[in-house]
């Protein structure tokens, strides 16, 4: 009977004292900190500095030469919830909250692919800034926004993400000095210039 | 008989039980004292060679949910408030671990708050000799000196295992639990027998058991409920009466006990992840990326399936990690949980899965579950790894685990397939450990398996390997009794009947799921 006493009287001398020991230093190194947002960081801001208004999470982001050899800014990412006509119609009110406005009817196109061969229908739309409308050919065409989307081969009403979309944008330069835009898991720029498997599932993208 | 395969077996066999019957082994009890030396000098030279270590892999979040709960019984006990952010992120984490290694852990911690990590090997392997020491008494209680001497001969003589006893994973000390509680509910199906109930202590001691194992090693869930339902089941079936109604009430007892001390962990880790947690979180994710598109075990080094992110995952982090960014990030955007979001991502990726891809991930997690014991020798090692010297002794350690656990695997295979009959007490004793090995083998149907994991059914392997030899000796010696097994009460008569019924349909079970799965991978 005294020693159990003994050893519980000692335990909690330790546990009282613990204190003035110092303090563990845990390293936290199994739940890293989630980096923000890449368009919610600040590093590389949406023309206008639009706000996409719909759950979205961004896969890739960067710089491409197109075939004209204009540099353009490429930014893959996925959709939840929402369908892909609303995902259009609310990526491009997201465009048009901040003065662009939409050139012609959105188009719709058939792109084979997925990993199974679905045929997915692609919706796309362009936008053009306040003073490009009017320009004439040779204008700068920095303020020109392409909208594509996607429904993700496999998923259904019932899957939470439904689909990918692919902003054609604007080069962009770096807008911020945050330690977040050096990171890739933030920013999504990724040093190898994108995600392997094509921008857009289907292809078309 | 004379030309059967098995007759180097049934040698062996004969020789042991009747050296045993004439007297000429030790007495148990000398030789679990030469056992337990032999242990500890094994542990003794195993410690050069781990001692240098850092953390490995997930050791370092056991490691630092220990630190973390030091910190919050210095709070407690200085009367300040915790630091919950801290035991959130580095205790719960993502709710991969349950926290029983943290637990174990934080008494250094409190002491020595910047434990070097020589030390924590140290401390870990002092922690895993005394719960060594702790199973082979309450073993030997329960079942006899004769199973005191196995536990410690095996895993305690393994040297694999002994690398495993300096580490940070649950894995062997939720094993040398598992094999208590074992032995608790063989105890308690004698009392049954004799038509009497438990008493509150031995429900105590069912409940915390089981809730220990639990806090250890998670996976070992399904063993955990498999020996409460044994204990329900032949409890209702065997004990009558007034007697019937206490042992209900003792049970009902264990599971408090056990609902009670899961709470609190189920609670915080519910709290933190914002969704129902009740033990971990894992199991939608790594059935993905066990089963997911192309996967395999190179694969698992390059990356998570290529589907698990609704597409690629990111390209900079690894198979557990980038799922688990993209799930935080899809919960952040569509409000939804963490582990809502890895139940779609699961869902989602496995959904094209087909019976033969299946079977065959099936296969390699078993064969890396039973086939690599020794593979722990070439992870715990320093930074930069060992010289000459050391890297011999890692091959060696390796080398030697296989010797010893090789026959111990096979006989435990053959025991699994083979109905005993030589008494009762033998064929429960049986049924039980087959139950409970049955239960952990679910684990490689559903997740990927690593080389540590077989420490957790150890023990039992080495019960059920010693089984099979008991029975070969038996039948040799033509002391079999006839089936079904005399019956001394009409409570042995129908316990036989269940024993027997359940015996011949885990056989069967075992047999069908083994072809079932190799038939469906080629």
């Amino acid at each position: 009977m005294v020693v159990p006493v003994l050893v519980t009287l000692a335990a909690l001398a330790v546990l009282l004292a613990s204190h003035a020991f110092g303090r563990a230093q845990p390293t936290g190194d199994y739940r890293p900190p989630l980096p923000p947002d890449a368009l919610g960081n600040g590093c590389y801001p949406l023309p206008g500095d639009a706000r996409l208004d719909l759950p979205y999470q961004v896969r890739s982001d960067g710089d491409v030469t197109t075939d004209g050899g204009d540099q353009r800014r490429l930014l893959l990412g996925h959709y939840s919830v929402v369908d892909a006509d609303e995902a259009l119609a609310r990526l491009v009110a997201s465009f048009e909250a901040v003065g662009l406005h939409p050139v012609g009817p959105p188009r719709s196109a058939e792109g084979s692919g997925g990993p199974d061969g679905e045929v997915t229908e692609h919706l796309s739309q362009r936008l053009r800034g306040p003073g490009d409308a009017a320009a004439g050919p040779g204008s700068p065409t920095s303020t020109v926004v392409g909208i594509e989307v996607a429904p993700i081969a496999g998923t259904s009403p019932d899957t939470l993400v439904r689909g990918a979309f692919l902003l054609d944008l604007p080069v962009t330069e770096r807008a911020s000095d945050s330690a977040w835009c050096d990171l890739p898991a933030s920013t999504k720029r990724w040093p190898e210039g994108g995600l392997a498997g094509g921008p857009l599932p289907g292809g078309a993208g | 008989m004379r030309r059967s395969p098995l007759a180097a077996v049934d040698r062996v066999a004969v020789r042991l039980d009747r050296a045993r019957a004439d007297g000429r082994l030790p007495r148990p009890d000398v030789l679990l004292g030469w056992l337990v030396a032999a242990h500890v000098l094994l542990k003794l030279l195993v410690l050069p060679l781990v001692i240098g270590a850092p953390p490995y892999n997930d050791e370092q979040a056991y490691v630092d949910g220990g630190r973390a709960l030091s910190n919050l019984l210095r709070d407690v006990f200085a009367f300040t408030a915790p630091d919950t952010a801290e035991l959130e992120r580095n205790v719960v984490g993502s709710g991969w671990f349950m926290p029983g290694m943290a637990v174990v852990l934080a008494p250094l911690f409190v002491v020595v708050p910047e434990a070097p990590d020589w030390l924590i090997r140290v401390y870990l392997g002092g922690v895993s000799l005394a719960v060594l020491l702790l199973a082979v008494r309450a073993v030997r209680r329960r079942l006899g000196p004769w199973y005191a001497v196995l536990l410690v001969a095996f895993p305690g003589l393994v040297p694999g295992w002994v690398v495993l006893s300096f580490t940070a994973y649950g894995d062997p000390l939720a094993g040398l639990l598992l094999a208590v509680l074992v032995a608790h509910v063989i105890a308690m199906l004698r009392g049954f027998r004799a038509g009497v109930s438990p008493g509150v202590a031995e429900g105590l001691q069912l409940g915390l058991l089981a809730i220990a194992v639990l806090y250890l090693r998670s996976s070992a869930s399904t063993a955990v409920v498999a020996m409460g339902l044994v204990v329900l089941a032949t409890s209702m079936v065997l004990v009558r009466g007034r007697q019937r109604w206490r042992a209900a009430g003792v049970l009902a007892l264990a599971a408090v006990v056990f609902a009670v001390l899961l709470a609190p962990w189920s609670w915080f880790a519910s709290r933190t992840l914002d969704d129902r947690v009740v033990t971990t979180t894992t199991v939608p994710v790594s059935l993905a990326n066990t089963f997911g598109e192309d996967p395999g075990f190179g694969r698992m080094e390059e990356g998570p399936p290529d589907e698990l992110c609704f597409g690629p995952c990111d390209p900079d982090s690894t198979p557990w990690f980038a799922p688990l960014r993209y799930a935080r990030e899809l919960g952040r955007a569509a409000d939804v949980s963490e582990v809502e979001a890895q139940q779609a991502m699961s869902d989602y990726s496995l959904q094209d899965l087909t019976t033969t891809q299946y079977a065959r991930q099936v296969l390699q997690n078993v064969g890396a579950y039973l086939l690599i014991p020794g593979n722990f020798a070439f992870h715990i090692e320093p930074a930069g790894g060992h010289g000459l010297v050391g890297t011999a002794g890692q091959v060696l350690v390796a080398g030697a685990t296989y010797l010893v656990y090789a026959p111990v695997l096979l006989l435990m295979l053959a025991a699994m397939v083979t109905v005993p009959r030589r008494s009762l007490e033998a064929q429960v004793l049986d049924v039980v450990v087959k139950l409970a090995i049955g239960a952990l083998l679910v684990q490689p149907f559903v997740h990927v398996s690593g080389s540590r994991y077989w420490t957790t059914a150890g023990p039992l392997f080495a019960i059920a390997a010693v089984g099979f030899l008991l029975e070969r000796a038996a039948r040799r010696q033509d002391v079999v009794l006839e089936a079904p097994p005399r019956a001394s009460s009409p409570y042995d008569a129908r316990l036989s009947r269940w024993t027997l019924w359940t015996q011949r349909a885990l056989a069967g079970a075992t047999v069908t799921v083994a072809v079932a799965v190799l038939v469906l991978a080629v």
